[in-house]
């Protein structure tokens, strides 16, 4: 191994502990050597910097890509179509005046509605979607569970199937992914009670993904089992961030439940 | 029943395969699914923690160069999904910002969010020191190909059969020949620059 190769391998920490201290010892008794190990030390560090700013670069472009796309995307929603058929019009103007005509009959309802506080199961049950998240939460893949398929079988509706499933999956290796779909599976074939600690063990995690869906679904459920005022502390929690998951919708149930 | 935020994007390790190919392209990819998955989450935290859209796209650019710089590591293991490295990541970041800025901290916000993700050398990752800036900048002066392959070599951390095989070289010990030339070749057009005598003093 000549000189070069040597500082190389104590660089890039490929000597043995004996050999390093050799080697460091060899620097300190020659200074051209260490004069050599210290330029050797700046050029790695150089080039390192120098492939560090090439991907600055490539993150930018994908910035740029990302934020592009998301302008083009919205300039489709707002761009009216260049030739647009006569047919096609007035079919648009008979469109818009049913639109209308909806928002007048939505109008008399809500009004309606307004002077008849609805029921916590009527809350339940104007308010409940359900909630399928995305990819972005999928860490489950990593101990190699199948989670779009445990969301496919959610959307079939086939809930039994879904939480023998997840029921199936050790407790250490069921992620919250698995949890809100076990919880809502049970919600969906009415049993209630089950779905609540489920919500609980996933607030508990404070994972900053799933922990706003959770106090919605739980403070939801609450309503279904007219446990009203558990189910307005679980809604005030989600008010006092307005950042949160669901912040405007609890504020609009608290309203419903004459809670200002 | 209405379902809602049904979108499935590559797995961790597509993701993965996307970043630690050579090319550009392909990073490139990498990088831009990213963004889509988690940008707007990270958006949504700054957003709600005093920050602007451009205080967002910053710390998420520095966020992905840290997790890239982590991943090239044979000695990193990923232990939770890409994405919730990132998220964490790029959060922390934005609190060590709000910290050097002197700003208001929340810091019950900021105890409870904390994750079990080690990231504590991450931001070393974030700084130059003034001689490597001077290299990188000389580093230009050589030709393309010694710059791909010290960058593949010493950044990548890519083996010299690989290089080889990017770099179209007959074989590793090519490569590691040609690796030192290149060496040399930096090493006097460093030796040679003004910039860098200067910093030494």
């Amino acid at each position: 191994m000549d000189i070069n190769e040597k500082i190389e391998a104590f660089l890039t920490g490929q000597l043995e502990a004996s050999e390093i201290q050799a080697f460091e010892n060899e620097i300190r008794n020659n200074p051209e050597l260490a004069k050599e190990v210290e330029l050797m030390t700046d050029l790695h560090a150089g080039i390192k910097t120098y492939g560090k700013n090439q991907t600055k670069n490539i993150i930018a472009n994908a910035a740029q890509t990302y934020h592009t796309e998301q302008i083009n995307d919205t300039t489709k929603i707002l761009e009216p179509e260049a030739e647009i058929d006569h047919s096609i019009r007035w079919g648009r103007w008979a469109l818009y005046i049913a639109i209308l005509a909806a928002i007048a009959i939505a109008s008399f309802f809500i009004m309606f509605n307004e002077t008849t506080p609805k029921t916590a199961p009527e809350l339940y049950a104007t308010y409940f979607e359900s909630y399928i998240p995305p990819s972005g939460q999928r860490s489950g893949e990593l101990i190699g569970y199948d989670l779009k398929g445990m969301a496919d079988k959610y959307r079939a509706e086939k809930y039994d199937e879904l939480i023998a499933q997840i029921k199936n999956i050790p407790a250490d290796k069921t992620t919250n992914y698995m949890r809100i779909l076990l919880a809502q599976s049970y919600m969906s074939n009415g049993n209630y009670v089950l779905a609540k600690p489920i919500f609980g063990e996933i607030i508990d995690t404070k994972d900053p993904y799933f922990t706003d869906h959770a106090k919605w679904f739980l403070a939801l459920n609450h309503l279904k089992l007219k446990e009203v005022d558990t189910a307005k502390s679980t809604l005030v929690e989600l008010t006092k961030d307005e950042g949160a998951d669901h912040y405007e919708e609890a504020k609009e149930v608290l309203g419903e439940l004459g809670e200002e | 029943m209405k379902i809602t935020g049904i979108h499935y994007l590559p797995t961790n390790n597509e993701i993965l395969k996307l970043l630690l190919d050579p090319t550009e392209v392909s990073k490139n990819k990498g990088f831009v699914l990213l963004y889509k998955s988690q940008y707007p989450h990270v958006r949504s935290f700054v957003n709600r923690h005093g920050g602007q859209d451009a205080d967002a796209n910053d710390v998420f650019q520095e966020a992905l160069l840290v997790i890239y710089n982590k991943i090239k590591d044979e000695d990193f293991t990923l232990s939770a999904s890409i994405e919730t490295y990132l998220f964490t990541v790029a959060k922390n970041q934005w609190y060590k910002r709000f910290r050097d800025n002197k700003d208001e901290l929340k810091l019950d916000d900021e105890d409870s969010l904390v994750e079990s993700i080690d990231d504590t050398d991450f931001y070393t990752i974030l700084t130059d020191s003034e001689r490597a800036k001077t290299i990188a900048k000389l580093i230009d002066q050589l030709g393309p190909t010694c710059r791909n392959l010290l960058t593949f070599f010493y950044y990548e951390k890519m083996n010299m059969k690989e290089i080889a095989d990017t770099l179209n070289f007959k074989d590793a010990n090519s490569a590691k020949s040609k690796k030192a030339k290149c060496i040399s070749k930096l090493k006097n057009i460093v030796l040679s620059s003004a910039l860098y005598k200067s910093i030494l003093k």
